[in-house]
């Protein structure tokens, strides 16, 4: 079992739920963010996934979209990312969330080349679905990448069958219509989604966007194999831009949000 | 519109390499809906008199074929025809696929619309689309493009229309298409996003040039109707490509029609300061769909320069991309100077007062003239008229450079 799968499986098998963090890679700046990706790794998160900029990131909101923009002004992208990852020593694991171009331009080869020696074992392309899936998954199969798909409240369960043939660690389940985003309440959907999901496969299934506080942990704990909180993480590291401050908001927020997801 | 059997268009809205669905996964299930109704609309006569009505008597279709004599003499080679896509209603072709899409909208029981636009045009269009069939409009549009097209702001708002200025990245076209489909993704159940040109995810690129197609099939009748032969030459400007790609795409089959596309070159050949994607762009995925993009090394999208508002994209339309890599589409580039330069001309020689956007169309007219022969006939589509640009062109004739 590869590791991403295994990191949700052992959660589930311990009772708890997992908890994914998102943190953009150079927000506020590089070195932080790889102290913020240690802490979170050193608290007990799960799986991290670790935001690569790009320039036009449709399906953000503005909180990950201002984070996005800081780090492009910072000069950081994928193959920094990859280096500073892997000088940093192998944590994880670590979830590579991205848009496709990014990727398509570092070539599909190098990346999946790349990825283990930065303690990346999946990848999660937010506008990369099955249908265009193709060409990464020959590249990521063969070298044991784990690739997560995304299902929405509204997909038809073709599309979810689709979605979950094409996973590996687990499939993401997309809470709510909309961009990434901290919302005041989970759609109840959601959990109707997860057990349509449920239905069709046997790997683990996480919940995410619009995640912003414990209440929504327990709710989705409730369901669901993880949890993702993006949007919310980010807003709680605010304006802050040193590094043991930063580490500290970090802590302060996650902390409570680990706890229900592992109580 | 004929329900005609499209070769270029392989599986997932395939163009060769180019095309297909980059979105996310929320936006998969109504782009798969959107297909299946567009498909059913364009084999159902009631939908198509319903459009072809529309085009008749709202839009003023056909739109007349002008031959430009004093510009052909100017010249003295080949002879030269305008396809007047200027005086459709709202003064560009964008009207043909906005109404297409918003009647369209309507018969899937969608109640709201947004677009983006970039020069306004496509804006205006929607707005006008959306005030004739009753539903509500809103466009997005760069803060940057906001000021230089204030008049076709004040339109759609005229019309109904509640526009929202975008304050993020260059903050022009590119950037009210994130927005749109940020809020497309939101808003699915209820809502349909026109876009305005032959981008975006499957099915769009094939939809719009569907729509647009119009153009291309009156002016072959027309051409052939009065000289009784095909034009040798099409030329036609290039922002994403519906204009070119509804005049192109009737004459395909025809091998003795050499097409052109004209790009904005801009102010020069740096980073930044034109919007020629077939000159300096690589393969790459923007805005839901493969094509050749203006990209940096690490796969972020350049910023670049138009004096034109509707080419000042960063992408191109798959199917150009396509014609371009099997040779059958020629791409070339006209200059900002160029341009105006072309835009005085047409004023002063035929009395017409082109888009600037057209006017890279017919600016190319001074290095393609010295190479024809008498015997050469000349097709420049004129894709929309430049009132909107009047302002503009006063501001650079004060201030040359």
């Amino acid at each position: 079992m590869q590791p991403i799968r295994r990191a949700l499986e052992s959660a589930r098998g311990a009772g708890h739920a997992a908890l994914i963090p998102y943190l953009t890679l150079g927000f506020p700046h590089l070195k932080a963010s790889l102290a913020l990706l240690e802490a979170l790794e050193e608290m007990g998160c799960d799986v991290v996934e670790v935001g690569i900029p790009f320039s036009d990131p449709v399906a953000d909101g503005p909180t990950i979209q201002h984070s996005i923009d800081v780090s492009l002004r910072g000069g950081v992208h994928l193959g920094l990312c990859l280096s500073a990852l892997e000088e940093l020593g192998n944590g994880g694991p670590r979830l590579l969330f991205s848009y496709f171009n990014p990727l398509l331009r570092f070539g599909l080869c190098n990346l999946t080349a790349a990825l283990p020696a930065s303690g990346v074992s999946g990848v999660l392309v937010t506008d990369l679905v099955p249908e265009e899936a193709a060409e990464w998954l020959d590249h990521a199969q063969p070298a044991r990448i784990e690739t997560c798909f995304l299902v929405t409240v509204t997909s038809p369960t073709a599309r979810l069958e689709r979605a979950a043939r094409a996973s590996s660690g687990f499939v993401y389940c997309v809470s709510t219509l909309g961009v990434t985003g901290a919302r005041s309440k989970i759609d109840p959907r959601a959990r109707e989604t997860v057990e349509r999901v449920k239905s069709v496969t046997d790997l683990p299934v996480a919940v995410g966007f619009g995640v912003s506080n414990v209440e929504d942990v327990m709710e989705i704990r409730d369901y669901a194999d993880a949890v993702v909180v993006g949007s919310a993480l980010i807003r709680a590291l605010g304006d802050e831009t040193e590094t043991g401050a930063l580490v500290a908001r970090a802590q302060d927020f996650l902390g409570p949000l680990l706890e229900a997801a592992h109580a | 519109m004929q329900p005609a059997f499209d070769p270029q268009l392989g599986e997932n809205g395939r163009y060769g390499d180019f095309g297909g669905s980059y979105v996310p996964e929320t936006l998969m299930q109504p782009l798969t809906e959107l297909c299946a109704a567009f498909r059913e609309a364009r084999e159902d006569p009631g939908f198509q008199a319903e459009l072809a009505a529309l085009l008749r008597d709202y839009v003023g279709r056909p739109t007349a074929l002008t031959e430009a004599t004093r510009l052909g003499s100017h010249y003295g080679t080949a002879r030269i025809l305008f396809k007047r896509e200027d005086l459709a209603h709202t003064g560009a072709h964008k009207i043909n696929n906005a109404l297409g899409q918003v009647l369209l909208a309507r018969r899937m029981g969608k109640t709201r619309i947004i677009a983006e636009t970039g020069a306004g045009q496509h804006g205006v269009a929607t707005a006008t689309a959306c005030a004739a069939l009753g539903l509500q409009c809103r466009v997005y549009m760069g803060a940057v493009d906001m000021e230089r097209q204030a008049l076709n702001v004040y339109r759609m708002r005229l019309l109904g229309a509640e526009v929202v200025g975008v304050d993020s990245g260059a903050r022009t076209l590119k950037d009210a298409i994130n927005e749109a489909l940020r809020d497309w993704v939101a808003s699915v159940l209820d809502t349909h996003y026109v876009i305005g040109s032959v981008l975006g995810p499957h099915p769009f690129p094939w939809m719009v040039r569907t729509f647009q197609s119009v153009i291309g099939r009156e002016a072959r009748a027309q051409v052939l109707e009065r000289f009784g032969r095909l034009p040798s030459h099409l030329v036609a400007c290039v922002g994403g490509g519906s204009n070119a790609m509804g005049l192109f795409h009737a004459f395909l089959a025809d091998d003795e029609v050499r097409m052109v596309g004209v790009e904005a070159g801009g102010r020069g050949e740096g980073r930044g300061d034109h919007a020629a994607r077939f000159c300096t762009g690589e393969v790459g995925v923007l805005h839901g769909t493969r094509s050749v993009l203006l990209q940096d090394e690490h796969g972020n999208v350049l910023p670049t320069h138009s004096v034109s508002a509707g080419l000042d994209y960063p992408s191109v339309g798959p199917e150009h991309a396509y014609y371009e890599s099997i040779g059958r589409i020629d791409y070339v580039t006209a200059s900002d100077a160029e341009a105006l330069a072309a835009f005085h001309l047409l004023c002063e020689s035929e009395g017409l007062l082109p888009a600037l956007e057209s006017s890279h169309a017919a600016a190319y007219l001074d290095r393609l003239m010295p190479t024809l022969s008498r015997d050469d006939l000349v097709l420049v589509n004129l894709s929309g008229r430049g009132d909107k640009d009047v302002d503009q062109v006063r501001q650079a004739d004060s201030n040359p450079r």
